[in-house]
């Protein structure tokens, strides 16, 4: 009696068993297809989850394609499209990732000499600079990467956080934007020999920067924020971030302070395709300013917290990206130049910026 | 209390009628059932759905922690960063905060976490334990909304000198060693337990981040535990108990990195914790008194030199549990009590302000058994932060004895959790706590049915268990960016369903036992509504860490002082993020463990030859993404009881 009991007992588990391994087939793999024009979204990931990745926004099909190159390993910092080949900046997985931007393949993986990479510029179809927090963001530097190897043959030590770079003519302007400490500097580097050939000082802890019509600088810098015992913010010791304009002779022209001491700084500096308006984040709102203005305008341009900012060159809608949680799909809103809300996309996990092809 | 100072004073062993049965079955196969609801409120949510942890688990399971029993015996979900690191329990598809950690009725989570980690619980410390899932258990307090953990220490007067040792070494550089000693007389009983935990964690996995994959070694992942429990009993008067309780330990965890980083990982946490408990127990007639005292200190720092990160923090705890049991017919009982608990957290993040609450919680409960067919169980809980009220906590049982052999049973209640000192007063860059939390509350509602076999038969037996859930939580708090600084809202709204099923069949074959159990949870919980329309692709998504389907099998066959224990365990696919990206997912994985132990007894010695032999299929898995868990490994250990009884 009771071992009959026993007996169903047995065969209901076996049972279970099978239902068990049946769950546990594998998902398909993903579907990618190559994209027509369009640009591509850096999804940052959730740290230290691996799932940072990259998506596409087709302007034929008005459509997003998520979830490509994956796995890619954990926050990608960045994207740049140079010489038809995409160069992913992994910071997490301390890589990067060169792909085809047409097939949606993978070319190489660059690992040694990489320890903390943020963005990338190419130099000469040969040659790119790859900015490198250093192991400790302390010792930051710009890699000298040879596009034909794919190997770092240089390493220019340039400051603390070394972030976001620019090229103007043979010349790479290099912020650091201070690491885990702080930094007042930009470098620059001439590319020729990849010798830094002067140094600008400037607001504390330098992220972003482009260059207007007239070939002046524009810099964003983050300040310092030091807090009291009881973690009021101490306005003696802090310093704010400020909106910075540098002239072609690299002396400063204007250093605009924003109102606020916030751990929410300046950052994402975009110019317009013309080089005349620039837009950028800040204490959780988009700005836009003239580059002929001489004050910091007072009201936003989009009062949102965007992680991630980017100015469309075709059209010069303006992009922000929504990183919502960090730990599900984010999005990008896409205004027209004149604030509308044109359309809001889903992306992949914390989006970071756009890349245009 | 009432059940252990029945224990303590008569000698009795509180069972449940239904279980006489599988006891006899028990003594032949030296299997003693350990008592779970030993706790005084136990009686009152008596009809739930527990897991029991039983005395042949706890034995091979000695030489580690309670988390570590949890995840080889497959007793439910276990979140964690694998093998070593902090480890919490999620039941019914609750979070890692929603399960009440009770030592002896005493609630162990941090004011400042909301939560224990059950890695820094050696089993040896503990005798019985046992999981209650969920919420029925309104008695318990703050965070008992997905489930309790109820961890008990048990002692018996007159049993004269007692000394054991466990002695194990394992892969990886894994040695444990810990020894015991009591003297249990006539009125006092004192024991002293010391136990030394060292892994240096280093296993090979598969880094399937690098490319190509390759096998690289776990860096960065030793843990060093040590600590002592003293424990002193006295028999003040034949009515009256003294307790006094003393538990120190020393936890130091290397924190690796995610396997997606490259290079090596620096940080320390260093877990240091104080806890004593004095107690005083009275019982006349129909009456049982119990009163119990507590302070705990816990230290916790974590130290990144690579990042420059410091963080210390400490919590002080004093803890005041009252409660009267009154008796009053053969057929009704009654409990009411008073708790006081004051708390205080010291941390680098809340600046000079050091932030304390005075908690006085008021509990009741009733039990009333009508006809012999029914129980009705009906309680309530209703606490005063800093003056403010919690939400009330009520909770109603029914129990349906249909015959000898079956029962059903159905429970309705509602249960709170208060923000940690965390949520509310964290502060710095990239992080801002809420003063302004709410705490969450949850609606939780469960119908079960059991099957035992009947009593007559000594040979073989068989147990079905059963419950159907539904937990709805309020105003779930959770850490999201608001402009750019991380910060706690109450942000949505969770339900949680599901069914959880437990199984198991014994019989005695000439003079081979063997027994089979399978537990099996199926749990749906999902994002019901999203405040203020945040995250809404979330909406209706299984949460992450949340495996829809988990189960084990465990087989057993004991002859002659030999014993053979194989637990398969089966954890389904689980989400990493708030939407449900398959490409993301952890992937199923089963695991089987197999320990054979020989017993041998020589007078007043016993000594238990213990192998082990962990994920024997070598199956490659991961606690969470880049937090790989170790492949195939092995573990000796041996254990020697001696106990010289009292000469009478």
């Amino acid at each position: 009696m009771k071992i009959n009991f026993i007996k169903k007992y047995v065969v209901l588990a076996a049972m279970s068993a099978m239902v068990l391994i049946q769950s546990c087939q594998k998902d398909p793999d993903p579907v990618i297809k190559a994209g027509e024009a369009g640009f591509f979204i850096v999804n940052e990931g959730g740290y230290p989850n691996p799932n940072t990745s990259i998506s596409f926004y087709d302007r034929k099909t008005d459509a997003v394609t998520n979830d490509l190159f994956i796995p890619l390993g954990i926050q990608a910092q960045s994207m740049t499209v140079f010489e038809g080949k995409g160069y992913i900046l992994v910071q997490g997985s301390q890589k990067v990732v060169v792909v085809n931007t047409d097939d949606y393949s993978s070319i190489a993986t660059i690992k040694d000499g990489i320890t903390n990479p943020r963005y990338l510029v190419g130099i000469s179809p040969t040659k790119a600079y790859v900015s490198d927090w250093g192991v400790n963001a302390a010792d930051g530097s710009v890699k000298v990467l040879d596009l034909t190897t794919y190997k770092v043959t240089k390493t220019i030590a340039t400051g603390q956080g070394t972030n976001k770079m620019l090229k103007v003519g043979n010349l790479v302007y290099v912020t650091n934007m201070g690491g885990y400490g702080n930094d007042k500097t930009i470098k620059i580097i001439d590319s020729t020999t990849d010798a830094i050939v002067s140094t600008i000082t400037t607001g504390d802890n330098p992220n972003s920067l482009q260059k207007d019509k007239d070939g002046n600088i524009w810099v964003t810098t983050g300040g310092i924020l030091k807090y009291n015992a009881n973690f009021s913010i101490n306005e003696t010791a802090s310093t704010k971030g400020s909106i910075v304009k540098i002239k072609p002779d690299n002396t400063e022209a204007l250093r605009l302070p924003v109102n606020e001491f916030t751990y929410n700084f300046p950052s994402n500096l975009n110019i317009s395709a013309e080089g005349t308006q620039l837009y950028y984040t800040y204490n959780g709102a988009i700005y836009s300013m003239s580059t002929s203005a001489t004050v910091l305008p007072t009201a936003a341009f989009k009062t949102k917290d965007y992680y991630g900012l980017a100015v469309d060159p075709i059209n010069g809608n303006i992009i922000g990206c929504d990183a919502g949680n960090f730990s599900s799909a984010g999005s990008i809103d896409i205004y027209s130049a004149s604030g509308s809300l044109v359309k809001t996309l889903t992306v992949g996990i914390a989006p970071n910026g756009c890349v245009f092809k | 209390m009432l059940v252990k100072l029945r224990t303590v004073v008569f000698g009795v062993l509180f069972t449940f009628p239904f279980i006489v049965n599988a006891q006899k079955l028990d003594s032949v196969l030296h299997l003693q059932e350990v008592v779970i609801e030993q706790s005084r409120l136990g009686g009152y949510a008596s009809s739930k759905y527990t897991l029991k942890v039983d005395s042949l688990t706890h034995q091979l399971a000695s030489a580690g922690s309670l988390a570590d029993l949890l995840r080889k015996f497959g007793y439910g979900h276990l979140r964690g960063y694998g093998p070593g690191g902090l480890a919490t329990a999620s039941f019914r598809g609750t979070g890692s905060s929603h399960t009440a950690v009770l030592w002896n009725g005493i609630n162990l989570l941090s004011p400042l976490l909301g939560q224990l980690d059950l890695s820094q619980v050696p089993v040896s410390f503990v005798d019985d334990a046992s999981v209650q899932t969920g919420g029925a258990a309104s008695l318990y307090g703050n965070g008992s909304i997905g489930g309790t953990i109820h961890l008990n220490n048990k002692a018996k007067f007159n049993e004269g000198l007692k000394m054991n040792t466990f002695l194990s070494a394992g892969s990886f550089n894994s040695r444990y060693q810990d020894l015991g000693a009591s003297w249990s007389g006539k009125k006092f009983i004192s024991s002293t337990k010391v136990f030394l935990n060292d892994s240096k964690n280093d296993f090979d996995y598969l880094n399937k981040n690098t490319f190509p994959a390759k096998t690289e070694k776990r860096d960065h992942n030793s843990l060093h535990q040590k600590g002592i429990l003293q424990q002193n009993y006295f028999q003040l008067s034949p009515q009256q108990l003294l307790t006094l309780k003393f538990w120190y330990q020393d936890n130091t965890y290397e924190v690796p990195n995610s396997s997606g980083v490259p290079g090596k990982a620096e940080a320390v946490e260093k877990n240091t914790f104080y806890r004593a408990v004095a107690g005083w127990h009275f019982n006349h007639r129909q009456v049982d008194f119990n009163y119990q005292s507590a302070f705990v200190k816990h230290k916790l720092d974590y130290t990144d030199p690579l990042i420059n990160v410091i963080s210390n923090s400490t919590f002080n705890t004093f803890i005041n549990n009252m409660e009267v049991n009154f008796s009053a017919t053969k057929n009704v009982s009654m409990t009411s009590g008073l708790n006081y608990t004051w708390e205080q957290g010291l941390a680098d993040a809340y600046g000079i302000d050091i932030p304390q609450r005075n908690r006085v919680a008021l509990f009741s409960a009733l039990k009333w058994l009508l006809l012999d067919k029914w129980e009705l169980a009906f309680a309530f809980r209703e606490e005063l932060v800093n003056g403010s009220m919690t939400p009330f906590a009520p909770s109603v049982t029914a129990k349906w004895k249909a015959s000898k052999t079956i029962s059903f049973y159905g429970s309705v209640s509602r249960n709170y959790r208060i923000p940690t000192f965390n949520d509310l007063y964290w502060k710095g860059a990239g992080g801002l706590g809420n003063p302004d939390l709410k705490p969450e509350i949850s609606i939780s509602s469960e119908l079960g049915f059991n099957y035992t076999t009947p009593v007559n038969d000594s040979k073989s037996s068989l147990a079905f268990k059963a419950a159907a859930f539904s937990n709805n939580v309020n105003d779930w708090i959770l850490w999201s960016p608001m402009a750019g600084v991380w910060s706690p809202q109450n942000v949505k709204k969770v339900w949680s369903r599901g069914i959880e099923t437990q199984a198991n069949a014994r019989t005695l074959i000439n003079r081979v036992a063997v027994e089979l159990s399978m537990l099996y949870t199926f749990t749906r919980s999902t994002n019901q509504e999203i405040y203020e329309n945040r995250s809404s692709n979330e909406l209706n998504k299984q949460l992450m860490f949340t495996p829809m389907h988990e189960g084990s099998t465990t087989g057993r066959v004991l002859w002659n002082g030999y014993s053979l224990n194989l637990v398969s365990s089966y954890t389904g696919k689980q989400f990493t993020d708030g939407d449900n990206n398959k490409y993301y997912a952890m992937k199923a994985y089963a695991i089987t463990n197999l320990w054979i132990n020989k017993s041998v007894s020589l007078k007043n010695t016993r000594a238990t030859l213990i192998c082990e032999i962990n994920n024997i299929f070598n199956a490659e898995y991961q606690s969470r993404p880049g937090y790989p868990m170790p492949g195939r490994n092995y573990k000796l250990g041996i254990t020697i009881h001696f106990n010289k009884p009292n000469q009478l």
